[in-house]
């Protein structure tokens, strides 16, 4: 059993039509570690995601979960430690009713009916949507939703979590119910978003990708705080980080060294 | 083109729908031996797809009136005849239970004129042979022929189940002669927009599965067997169905046969036409009345009921 | 068979929404309900060609329906006039072929057409709320289930759940791409066929890429080929009882004209 739950090695991956999307990646997650994927579009955020649970394979280089290193044989294995969390709820809800559609994952990891029943209710109390449990998905809102997607990752109890954009949907009040769930939460959790301030509250880490590379993996707040690497990459510092609009002030909870950076 | 199940007599719904039901397992079946599990979201969303697009009503050129997308056979051009033909099912059951078109008993009929036919006689006898290698004119002259047949195909039906039901307003010649020129309209139409989309498919997604060019799978010797099942199914049934037509009233002539007693007992009744008198209008009103008074005293009489 | 674009999908959902209430007829078994919708169905329709009388009979369970389900009657009211249009259309032309003159009232002939027009508007308003009844009192994946213990192909039932599941979806994206052509100039009137031809091309694209991603987010949680089905509970006595009170009635009503009963003890008490 390793120490590192994620670890890529060169991971280069191009799309059937050519296209390299990703390149020379290299990158270790650490059990309980909260790590933000950041970049523009086109940066490849979602590709690089999506190779944590074998949904792409790697062209070249290697994906380790946990040990276990991902190809074609082993990625239903791999699967098992990686819960992943899709951008659109409504792609991940397909089941009739929110209790099965929470259950799906634990039945098809072979418990009994009544035992993954135990197991979704139980997910979906972790996320406050217990009461949620026999409406169907296409009667909940966006907010409701993204929860109830969570709770069905939650319920195969995975090691890791990984979410594509989970705030992409949310209405303020439902993005910070997300953002105190993932913070009580201890797996390790590996999150893209463009919502800067959501991963700035959330990660400790940060990992910036642009152009299918790597261009910085480091602490949030440095990486947030650096304007001319973000600009460089086609991003913004995270608002809270940004100017105060009506007197000018620096406006941030950063130390002072770095805030420097003006509306 | 649907039939209502004010048209349709139990005998005849009964017959079409154990065709299709045959029919349904047949493809259900054919299905499962693929064990293709990405089919099982394409035809889900799919479904969902024909839904959507039969809401679309666009403007019939040259005339006045509006039209929308049958389905049957794009379904059949994109995912193959088995699949398509469950797709279809599923989109004609579902409206069947929500919407006031076509009933729930006439579901068999309608699947059989809207599903069947398409997929299992326009696509693979018609549109197949003639879309050769797929230029865009082969395109257009495969879906304008194979909608026609196929709607020809299922008004016709129509009109035959509706008059072995003994239900139909019309006489059969009229009735035909009603029907089929009204659809030849609507058939070249469903080509028209067919066409259009399996171009518009093939020229974003070129070289894919999809745009009835390749990979569709055929019919398959097993299913056309279960097919031929299904045709004399209904053959044996219209005949019976006909038999029953040529009473006034079917269904007493039917139980006259199976249960003397009984039928002896309500011929002794001595309105044998309870609808043609004055009572039967009064009692009529009368019992209309009881059901609104009794669905009232029932619902104040107990607790309001939880969940709002 | 045209209909407008909004309006139903939103009457789908507010028939939807009341298979959430609870009450005594909530609590039946769905394969019960089924069943029953099925035998009012067939009886209704087993009814003479021109008899329009004695199928009113058969609203006497209907009400008791919806007054024991705590139904609103202006929901079900509106689903049933969406009906009378395409009954017309059904019956229209029946007073114009069927000619034979029949005596129905003292000194009122009618052709023998009318009365078989009236028959069929009161046959499909009847079948119409059955269907509508068994929606509001049973979800719809509940009738799935059911229909899959009776024998329906799961692969069937699978498709029927996934349908209802991505219809809204599907309808609101389309809805919207209407919208946005409107909003773009194209004026108020129907679309072209070209037109429409591009809408459903893009839509059915969007469609086969969405069913992708659905299908990864399955194969993410451990998707083998098979949608699990949840096993439902056991019939009870009151989901037999009930059952077999609708089948006793419908024979009933089929076999003993009510209406024309009530009609004549009427008269008769009459002075």
């Amino acid at each position: 059993m390793s120490s590192v739950d994620v670890e890529c090695r060169d991971l280069c991956f191009s799309y059937p039509d050519g296209t390299q999307a990703l390149r020379d990646i290299s990158v270790r997650i650490l059990p309980g570690e909260a790590v933000g994927v950041v970049g523009a579009n086109g940066a490849g955020k979602s590709t690089f995601l999506l190779h944590t649970n074998g949904t792409l394979l790697p062209t070249s280089g290697s994906v380790v979960v946990r040990g276990i290193e991902v190809d074609a044989r082993t990625r239903a294995q791999a699967r098992r430690h990686v819960g992943f969390v899709f951008q659109d709820p409504d792609d991940q809800l397909f089941m009739p009713t929110v209790l099965e559609d929470v259950a799906f994952g634990p039945a098809n990891l072979g418990l009994s009916a009544s035992e993954a029943v135990l197991r979704a209710r139980q997910a979906l109390s972790r996320v406050g949507a217990e009461h949620l449990e026999s409406k169907a998905p296409h009667q909940l809102s966006g907010g409701q939703k993204s929860a109830v997607a969570i709770a069905g990752v939650l319920a195969m109890d995975p090691d890791i979590l990984v979410l594509d954009e989970p705030a992409a949907y949310l209405d303020p009040k439902s993005r910070r119910a997300l953002i105190v769930l993932l913070k009580t939460l201890t797996h390790t959790r590996l999150i893209a978003a463009h919502d800067l301030d959501l991963i700035l509250d959330v990660c400790p880490r940060c990992i910036v990708l642009g152009a299918g590379r790597v261009v910085a993996d480091g602490p949030t707040r440095e990486i947030f705080g650096d304007a001319r690497l973000l600009a460089d990459w086609h991003l913004e510092p995270p608002l809270v980080l940004q100017g105060c609009p009506v007197c000018g002030a620096a406006r941030s909870r950063v130390p002072a060294s770095l805030s420097k950076i003006g509306p | 083109m649907h039939m209502a199940d004010a048209l349709v007599s139990p005998a005849v719904a009964a017959t079409f729908g154990l065709g299709t039901a045959v029919t349904l397992a047949a493809a259900s079946r054919q299905i499962r031996a693929r064990a293709d599990d990405t089919l099982t979201p394409l035809m889900g969303v799919t479904g969902a797809f024909v839904f959507a697009a039969q809401m679309v009503n666009f403007a019939i050129p040259g005339t006045g009136a509006s039209g929308h997308l049958g389905g049957g056979l794009l379904l059949a051009a994109l995912l193959g005849p088995h699949a398509a033909v469950l797709v279809m099912a599923s989109v004609l059951t579902v409206q069947a239970l929500f919407f006031a078109d076509g009933g729930l008993l006439a579901l068999g009929c309608n699947i059989w004129n809207l599903g069947v036919y398409p997929c299992f006689v326009a696509w693979p006898l018609v549109f197949r042979p003639l879309l050769g290698r797929g230029s865009p004119r082969r395109l257009l002259v495969a879906s304008l022929a194979a909608g026609v047949v196929g709607l020809q195909l299922g008004a016709f039906s129509v009109v035959v189940q509706a008059e072995l039901s003994g239900q139909a307003g019309l006489p059969f010649v009229p009735f035909v002669l009603a029907m089929q020129p009204m659809h030849l309209a609507i058939g070249i139409v469903e080509g028209l927009v067919t066409a259009a989309v399996l171009r518009h498919v093939a020229q974003a997604r070129p070289g894919s599965q999809y745009g009835g060019l390749s990979g569709a799978p055929g019919l398959g010797v097993k299913s056309s067997g279960l097919a031929a099942l299904a045709l004399a199914t209904l053959a044996v049934g219209g005949g019976l169905s006909y038999l029953a037509s040529t009473r006034p009233d079917g269904l007493e002539w039917s139980v006259a046969k199976v249960g003397g007693d009984l039928a002896s007992a309500t011929r002794a009744w001595p309105m044998a036409k309870p609808w043609a008198s004055l009572a039967g209008l009064v009692g009529a009103a009368l019992v209309l009345a009881l059901a609104m008074g009794l669905g009232v005293v029932v619902r104040v009489g107990k607790r309001k009921p939880a969940g709002r | 068979m045209s209909r407008l674009f909004d309006p139903s999908a939103v009457r789908l959902r507010a028939l939807d929404e009341l298979a959430g209430l609870d009450s005594p007829v909530h609590r039946l078994d769905a394969r019960a309900k089924t069943a029953a919708a099925f035998v009012l169905i067939v009886t209704t329709v087993s009814f003479s060609k021109y008899d329009a009388v004695s199928p009113v009979t058969l609203a006497l369970p209907l009400a008791l329906c919806i007054g024991l389900g705590g139904l609103p009657t202006r929901v079900v009211a509106q689903r049933v006039a969406a009906a009378v249009p395409f009954a017309l259309l059904v019956g229209a032309f029946n007073p114009l072929v069927d000619r034979a003159p029949v005596t129905v009232l003292p000194g009122v002939t009618l052709a023998a057409g009318w009365l078989s027009f009236a028959a069929v508007m009161v046959k499909s308003l009847l079948t119409v709320t059955v269907a509508a009844l068994l929606i509001a009192t049973t979800s719809f994946p509940a009738i799935c289930d059911a229909l899959r213990r009776f024998g329906l192909p799961a692969i069937f039932v699978t498709q029927l759940l996934l349908l209802y599941r991505y219809l809204f979806v599907l309808v609101g994206q389309a809805s919207r791409m209407l919208r946005a052509r409107q909003a773009r100039g194209a004026g108020p009137g129907r679309p072209t066929l070209h037109e429409t031809a591009r809408l459903l091309g893009a839509l059915f694209l969007r469609s086969i890429d969405r069913a992708e991603r659905i299908h990864c987010a399955m194969l993410a949680r451990g998707y083998t080929g098979e949608l699990p089905s949840h096993g439902r509970s056991a019939l009870r006595v009151a989901d037999a009882l009930a059952f077999a009170a609708v089948l006793l009635f419908c024979l009933a009503a089929r076999f003993v004209p009510l209406p024309w009963l009530a009609g004549t003890l009427t008269r008769g008490a009459l002075p």
